[in-house]
């Protein structure tokens, strides 16, 4: 049985490297990937599952960082922003203008980037679904439509 | 960040996972068995709860079954919102859980989770009520097989350190001819003013909602009411309210208005099926 | 350079992970702060246990009101940073928990007890004005941080503004059509995605570095100086990227708790991250609005007079309300040519949260009235909503209500809006309303107006310097918060100096220690204010580089011209010198070096502006009138009272669009936000106690299946003074749609809907209440 307690030390398979931290089973993944290793691409928005700003991908499935503990992460392939490198989502967010501060557009990068992964063919309805796990308080979510259906092979 | 330290455990063995709960709590620590987590932790985060144990439980082969076996359907526990939309092994439960949260949440919140958590909604049991799912639950003693009435009644009748394992659905009404319908306020991630499920049975009508009182129900009378030859939703829903068994929730929305819902989801629902 | 599709310049960093906000950055030895708020709207603060907050391991400090004895405030100074003996809403900051860990300091600020004394609570702002009112403030006490603001002796009234222009009883006795109507619009929030942050330390010599989540950082500066008697040079603040601000981030908040903070463990860096919850309950919000509104009209449909009262709900503390309850005075009349007028605005306590500014600044709440009323009007007297709105819209040779006299540099073109927006929506009096089996289609529209309110002696500039390469580097105090500020002054600059926008490198964070003062990143005022600097910039650097070059091509310096980063002879174009060998000096063959460094550098300041004048409210507000006109399509459902949003437009005189495919997203958030404002947004009060606050139970806009359509085009009519002819729009889009929404329910219900935010409930009641 796996058992962690006190501060541990994990290894994380994070963008294909493994990265030896310490932890406390009590941090969320987002924590971690924030204070512990400087991945702070994912955005504490609301800490509470709701806004999306936090979301990365574990074995390719968009999962809201901040209600994932850092242990339940071990031994999973974990995908941040900081992870693509040239991805057409990126390209695509560029050139739709699909946002403006900023601050959600790493969690509906990540979306999108899973949804072209799992569904290249997804339809509006699934794209809808995908991306309504996400807040942009900036844009009217026209333009990271535009963007997701750009990535999408339909 | 959540303001306490615990310790976590993730056992492969189902026997290893109750076991451990009663040794925790013999040393008078506070354990909790923990399947998608997401309510435990944002929960926690603003200091509604406290423990110092976590049971991880999704490396249990029980409680992570997706199958169908001798025409029953098993899901476990901690399978995951988003894999019993995808598996589509229980169509009416598939479309109950799509609209539980968001889809990303739905990728971390298990069957166990919405249903033992804190929110009064708990929208997955409807279609397990429907169809007469059976569950099983384990603890120092084994292994029980429950009806879905007898675990659910308001709340789960389920006690500390027993352990939610899996819920068994017979295929044929599973397959049944089926109707779900969540109306919310505005937005369309969010709590139900009114979620129905209904399954239509060797001619009966099975109906079960959530958001009208404060647990989700199934309603025996309600549905010797519905199902009368002489049934007239205008005339008769009065008795409908009637038969109720607790008072209309009020908060976020008006009880008079979640009726008007609900009279307008029935008049759909009979329809549909 | 103008008038183009380029990404902003920050756009790579933002889609990688690189682009950094304050709560990205950790500072060596950074202790973490943690909030103690208020648990009743109004009480008095009897006593504060703190031993069991300070038993937890790793706890520094704690700081309660007590210790600093001093009232903030921008316009009237009436806040304590830290509840002194009373909370006057729900959710007030009484202590600081200051610890080496987050955990720690969180923990600690769970276990801090307090034993209050509850107070009776005031509800609403026409409530608040009521004889016998609890008073919230003694008014009269309070140091006024400006001098044109008007605290009512003995009342809870921050600030009364009097607009009356023509006469009243007249244009009252001219009328055929009366309509009168109340409203009482709810606060909401502003739910920028980045919760407000701020990191403090205090250095030494007790200078101090910030870092903050600020649309203000040179506020900060000089409200932290004033507060705590520092020299402003001493302080310095720098703001990285902001993710989202509204309006919200112009208040300075956080960086006064995060100072206190530093302040009790010895200067040491402290970060205060406001978690979601405490963002939306504790730091300022968005304002309500109880308005009266009557208008007369006459047989031929002009409107003759309007009276209005405006009480802006303020919450707890005024911030910048009195200022709001001003912008609207000034436009109150919404975009219509009325004669005669009669206004008061007031901004009015309340035990809600405070609130500070919003997008809009009060006209997205205003013109909700006023856009209500006229097509009442329109229904009294049998009018097409439209062709009312264009008969009375406001017109070149006009006066506004502070009686400006409106020309077409200072006023967009309205009646052109209108024009357009009716084409595109193709409105007719046979399709404004269809009724197809169960469902209505329906359309409804508003008309808007807004100036931009600045503080009379606003101030921006920018410093112009080059690279050895001759590419540019443009260094202003402008915040960067999605508003792409950074490329529009990259793009002006780039017309300017005739270069290749990719060539200029604007500065993405501001440190006030070395950019030049921007009076605040608000008001949608950026590209005129930072605009007109980086000209005047441009402009100094251009005269240096001929100079120079004039010397090298040995020529006068009028036959030369700049383009493609060289100097030409314009007759000769063949005799030319590139950036490159001026900027830092004309070199000569033999080593010598003549001209030093070229920088350009611009400074502007808003010029005729006045006050107010307190009897009748002549005055100018403002340096243009942006207007605009919106539509938005409704399907309602006739059963259950429900309504799918078919399309939402705007067409808005932009005066001129510097990059069109961001500037028209930039709208359309607006309109987004409107529509959650329209359908969803408010907070939720049981007995003032703020019950909505998370993001679960707090609902904005999401991405939606069936989405509206959403469609802006701009007219162009140049202001002649901003650069190339743009005006300010950025923040415009919200402020009518949420009308246009209620009008076009209101036709397809057929009932008059005056309430916010509109669901299938909401509706329903209004129907059930006409039954």
């Amino acid at each position: 049985m796996t058992e962690y307690s006190g501060v541990v030390e994990v290894r994380l398979d994070i963008n294909n490297e493994i990265k030896k931290t310490e932890i406390r089973p009590s941090e969320t993944l987002l924590y971690v990937l924030r204070n512990r290793l400087g991945l702070t691409g994912a955005k504490p928005g609301c800490e509470n599952g709701d806004c999306g700003a936090c979301t990365v991908l574990i074995d390719n499935m968009p999962i809201k960082s901040c209600l994932m503990l850092a242990v339940e992460a071990v031994g999973r392939k974990i995908l941040t922003v900081e992870g693509l490198k040239d991805a057409p989502a990126q390209k695509a967010f560029v050139e739709k203008n699909a946002f403006q501060c900023g601050y959600c557009t790493s969690g509906f990068l990540m979306v999108c980037h899973s949804l072209s992964i799992n569904h290249p063919k997804a339809d509006d309805k699934r794209i809808s679904e995908w991306l309504q796990s996400n807040i942009c308080r900036c844009t009217c979510y026209e333009e990271i439509t535009a963007a997701a259906k750009s990535i999408l092979s339909r | 960040m959540i303001p306490f330290d615990f310790d976590y455990y993730k056992p492969s063995a189902i026997l290893d996972a109750v076991n451990l709960f009663y040794k925790l709590k013999a040393e008078n620590k506070t354990p909790v068995y923990y399947g998608g987590g997401t309510e435990i932790i944002s929960r926690a985060r603003v200091g509604n709860i406290r423990f110092d144990s976590v049971i991880d439980i999704k490396n249990i082969a029980e409680c992570a079954c997706l199958n169908i076996e001798n025409e029953r359907i098993n899901i476990g526990s901690a399978v995951e919102l988003n894999k019993i939309t995808e598996s589509n092994v229980f169509p009416l439960l598939a479309d109950t859980v799509k609209r539980i949260a968001d889809h990303t949440v739905q990728c971390k919140i298990t069957l166990g989770g919405n249903i033992l958590g804190n929110i009064k909604y708990k929208e997955g049991i409807l279609p397990l009520m429907l169809a007469d799912a059976k569950v099983s639950i384990l603890d120092q003693t084994g292994r029980k097989e429950l009806n879905i009435n007898e675990f659910f009644n308001k709340k789960p009748m389920i006690e500390e350190g027993q352990l939610l394992e899996k819920f068994s659905i017979d295929k044929k009404l599973a397959d049944s001819p089926w109707y779900h319908c969540k109306e919310v306020k505005m937005e369309k991630i969010d709590y139900p003013l009114i979620t129905v499920a209904a399954i239509r049975y060797r001619r009966g009508l099975r109906l079960a909602v959530s958001g009208l009182l404060e647990y989700p129900f199934r309603s025996a009378e309600i549905e010797s009411i519905i199902n009368n030859n002489q049934f007239d939703l205008d005339r008769d829903f009065n008795n409908i309210i009637n038969a109720l068994q607790g008072a209309v929730i009020k908060d976020k929305s008006s009880d008079k208005y979640r009726l008007f819902v609900l009279k307008k989801l029935l008049k759909a629902i009979l329809r549909e099926i | 350079m103008i008038n183009i599709d380029i990404s902003r310049k920050e756009a790579w960093d933002k889609v990688s992970g690189k682009a950094k906000y304050a709560g990205d950055y950790v500072f060596p030895g950074m202790l973490f702060a943690a909030l103690y708020l208020s648990k009743y709207p109004h009480a008095l603060i009897k006593s504060i246990n703190l031993d069991k907050a300070y038993a937890v391991e790793g706890v520094i400090s704690i700081v309660t009101g007590d210790k600093f004895n001093a009232l903030c405030g921008s316009v009237l100074k009436d806040r304590p940073p830290l509840a002194i003996d009373r909370a006057r809403y729900y959710g007030e900051p009484v202590a600081i928990v200051i610890a080496d860990n987050e955990m720690a300091a969180n923990a600690a600020a769970a276990l801090i007890e307090a034993e209050y004394e509850e107070l009776p609570i005031v509800e609403s702002p026409t409530a608040a004005i009521m004889p016998d009112a609890f008073l919230l403030h003694k008014v009269e006490d309070y140091e006024k941080a400006v001098d044109d603001v008007h605290p009512q002796k003995g009342a809870n009234i921050s600030t009364k503004i009097k607009i009356r222009k023509g006469d009243i009883n007249k244009g009252f006795k001219e009328a055929a059509y009366i309509e009168e109507a109340t409203f009482c619009l709810p606060q909401s929030d502003h739910i920028a995605m980045e919760t407000r942050c701020a990191v403090c330390e205090i250095m030494a010599d007790g200078s101090v570095n910030i870092m903050t989540s600020s649309q203000s950082p040179f506020s900060v500066r000089q409200q932290l100086s004033k507060i705590f008697k520092i020299e402003e040079g001493k302080i310095r603040v720098h703001v990285p990227l902001v993710g989202g601000g509204f309006g919200g981030k112009s208040a300075v908040f956080q960086e006064i708790l995060a100072y206190i903070a530093s302040y009790s463990v010895n200067g040491r860096a402290v970060k205060l991250a406001l978690m979601r919850e405490q963002d939306i309950i504790c730091a300022p919000c968005r304002m309500g609005l109880d308005a009266k509104i009557k208008f007369g009209m006459d047989k031929e449909g002009y409107f003759k007079a309007a009276e209005m009262v405006y009480l802006v709900d303020s919450g707890a503390y005024c911030d910048i309300s009195p200022k709001i309850a001003q912008a609207i005075a000034v436009d109150g009349t919404g975009p219509y040519n009325i004669e005669n007028v009669y206004c008061d605005s007031m901004s009015v306590y309340t035990n809600h949260p405070y609130v500070t500014a919003y997008r809009g600044f009060g006209h997205e709440s205003y013109t909700f009235c006023i856009e209500r009323v006229v097509d009442k009007l329109a229904k009294k007297a049998a009018m097409d909503p439209f062709e009312l709105r264009l008969k009375n819209c406001i017109r070149y040779e006009n006066f506004t209500p502070t009686q400006v006299k409106l020309n077409e540099s200072n006023m967009g073109n309205l009646e052109a809006c209108l024009n357009m927006l009716k084409s595109i929506v193709d409105w007719r009096e046979d399709n404004r309303v269809i009724s197809r089996n169960d469902k209505i289609i329906a359309k409804g529209i508003s008309a808007f107006w807004k100036t931009t309110n600045t503080p009379s002696d606003a101030v921006s500039g920018a410093v112009l310097t080059f690279n050895s390469d001759g590419g540019a580097n443009l260094t202003v105090g402008v915040v960067e918060y999605g508003q792409a500020s950074k490329t529009h002054l990259a793009q002006i600059l780039a017309e300017k100096l005739s270069m290749n926008p990719g060539r200029i490198n604007v500065n993405i964070d501001v440190r006030t220690e070395n950019a030049p003062e921007h009076w605040k990143t608000v008001a949608s005022l950026t590209n005129y204010l930072a605009g007109r600097a980086v000209l005047n910039a441009a402009e100094d650097a251009l005269r240096q580089l001929k100079a120079l070059a004039s010397v090298a091509l040995r020529c006068p310096v009028e036959d030369l011209d700049i383009e493609n980063e060289r100097v030409f002879i314009k007759h000769n174009p063949e005799y030319f010198i590139g950036f490159q060998d001026l900027v830092h000096g004309l070199k000569y063959a033999d080593g010598n070096n003549y001209g030093g460094q070229i920088i350009g550098r611009g400074g502007f300041g808003m010029s005729h502006l006045t006050k107010l004048a307190e009897d009748s409210g002549k005055g100018k507000p403002g340096h243009e009138w942006t207007t605009g006109a919106q539509e938005v399509e409704i399907e309602y459902d006739k059963n259950n009272h429900k309504y799918k949003i078919l399309k939402a437009v705007t067409v808005l005189d932009i005066g001129k669009s510097l990059n069109p495919g961001i500037d028209k997203g930039i709208v359309k958030g607006g309109m987004s936000m409107a529509l959650g404002i329209g359908s969803r947004e408010k907070f939720v009060y049981r007995d003032c106690r703020t019950e909505n606050t998370s993001l679960r139970t707090y609902k904005v806009y999401h991405k939606e299946y069936d989405a509206p359509a959403f469609i802006v085009e701009f007219v162009e009519t140049p202001n002649k003074e901003s650069p190339y002819g743009s005006r300010a729009f950025s923040e415009h889009g919200i402020i009518g749609i949420h009308a246009a929404l209620a009008n076009a329910l209101s036709a397809a219900a057929g009932c008059e809907i005056d309430t916010l935010p509109l669901d299938g409930e909401a509706i329903w009641q209004l129907m059930e209440a006409d039954k």
